[in-house]
């Protein structure tokens, strides 16, 4: 690991896949909706329907990822990447001396990125659906809370923002950390699925995506959501 | 016949003010042994939110056109009209002995530190508001009329962002 031939492996040497194809949609739509979401709320307050849109967007990605980590394959299951706080702190330690060992999923501290910006996005877009910008738009479910609540959501919901923006630096640090120090391409495994042989061995590769399955799933999701949104008591906006 | 109709507005918002502020004034008691009614800082508190409950009671049942409802220039003018008076208030509301802080103010300190960028922030929604009482007094088109209305909306949104406790 780490020598020269390493950033050529490509040529020479064989891929497996690890990342099943919902798994890199969801990855790259979470990305699509979460700079979405920013762009519609710096373009003011009559792109708000757009920014809802991509709220929406992050829930049912969110909740999908969720259930992927249940019923999806085997490097999307939390309980074949969530790891424990002894594993971390050791694989950190392996990071700090500059030799970690490449994992076929995710490493432990990849893994705990996973899990802060699943929980951090999922709460923040469901904080934005209860929000009052005070000015004349409101969330869908506005109409649920009152309006001391709501203000106090959305001040969560700005704030939060900005967590989730430093959650997102470090993630794509540690992608570029890899990348110039390791020779590890992450991104290029997100798009492909695929990593090197020498990381995946053949017993850790997946040989199907069950994207069927992912679809269903999907589609249950929107259908609840679409529920919960239309159920929603009229969202009347008061001072 | 507009001017008639505007100054009509104009005092139907003062009377609505005035009712806001003197409910807001009853609220609080004076000091004991200070003098009577509130201090400068509190009346201008009191005064610039009274002035912002109107301007959000104003102006958000427009939001709708931002979303596509179709604009009636009569009813845009009649409540641009008043939120270029409710605007015109904040003027001399943001003194420097009411920058109290929370819980007494959203108002950020910033604000006063920035202070010609803030009174040029003013001076701007004020020439917004009355471009939007132009265009609908004019009768302007549907896409002009919901320009100027966004044109405001942006300021309200610009300005909170960065002189409004989030």
């Amino acid at each position: 690991m780490g020598s020269p031939i390493d950033t050529n492996s490509d040529l020479r040497e064989g891929h497996r896949t690890v990342w099943d194809l919902p798994v890199r949609i969801f990855h790259w739509l979470l990305v699509a909706a979460f700079v979405g979401a920013f762009v519609t709320n710096k373009l003011g307050v009559a792109y708000f329907g757009w920014h809802v849109l991509c709220g929406y967007a992050v829930i049912v990605l969110v909740a999908f990822r969720i259930v992927w980590g249940v019923v999806g394959t085997r490097h999307a299951l939390f309980r074949n990447f969530v790891r424990g706080p002894i594993e971390t702190l050791r694989y950190a330690a392996s990071v700090l001396r500059g030799r970690p060992p490449a994992y076929a999923g995710h490493n432990p501290l990849g893994a705990l990125m996973v899990v802060v910006l699943l929980l951090a996005l999922g709460v923040q877009a469901i904080l934005g659906l209860f929000g009052n910008d005070e000015i004349v738009n409101v969330g869908p479910l506005y109409g649920y809370v009152s309006d001391a609540v709501s203000l106090r959501l959305t001040s969560l919901h700005r704030h939060l923002f900005y967590w989730i923006a430093a959650a997102i630096g470090i993630h794509v640090a540690a992608v570029l950390i890899h990348r110039v120090f390791h020779g590890e391409r992450l991104v290029k495994a997100m798009i492909s699925g695929r990593k090197p042989s020498h990381i995946v061995g053949a017993h850790d590769a997946i040989h199907a995506s069950r994207s069927w399955l992912a679809a269903l799933v999907v589609v249950l999701l929107v259908g609840a959501l679409a529920w919960v949104v239309e159920t929603a008591p009229a969202a009347v906006a008061s001072n | 016949m507009t001017r008639v109709i505007a100054a009509r507005h104009i005092r139907i918002g003062a009377a609505l003010l005035g009712t806001a502020v003197a409910a807001a004034a009853h609220a609080q008691t004076a000091p004991a042994g200070g003098p009577p009614g509130p201090s400068p800082a509190r009346q201008a508190v009191d005064a610039r939110r009274a002035a912002f409950v109107l301007i959000g009671g104003n102006f958000r049942p427009l939001g709708a056109i931002l979303k596509g409802a179709p604009a009636d220039a009569a009813d845009v003018e009649k409540k641009a009209t008043r939120l270029a008076f409710l605007a015109s208030l904040l003027d001399e509301n943001f003194p420097d002995v009411s920058n109290l802080g929370q819980p007494d103010t959203k108002a950020k300190a910033d604000l006063w530190a920035n202070r010609a960028d803030f009174d040029q922030k003013l001076k701007g929604f004020q020439a917004d508001l009355a471009a939007l009482v132009k265009v609908s007094a004019d009768k302007g088109a549907p896409d002009a009329i919901k320009a100027a209305l966004v044109t405001v909306g942006q300021d309200c949104k610009g300005c909170h962002e960065k002189y409004r406790e989030q």
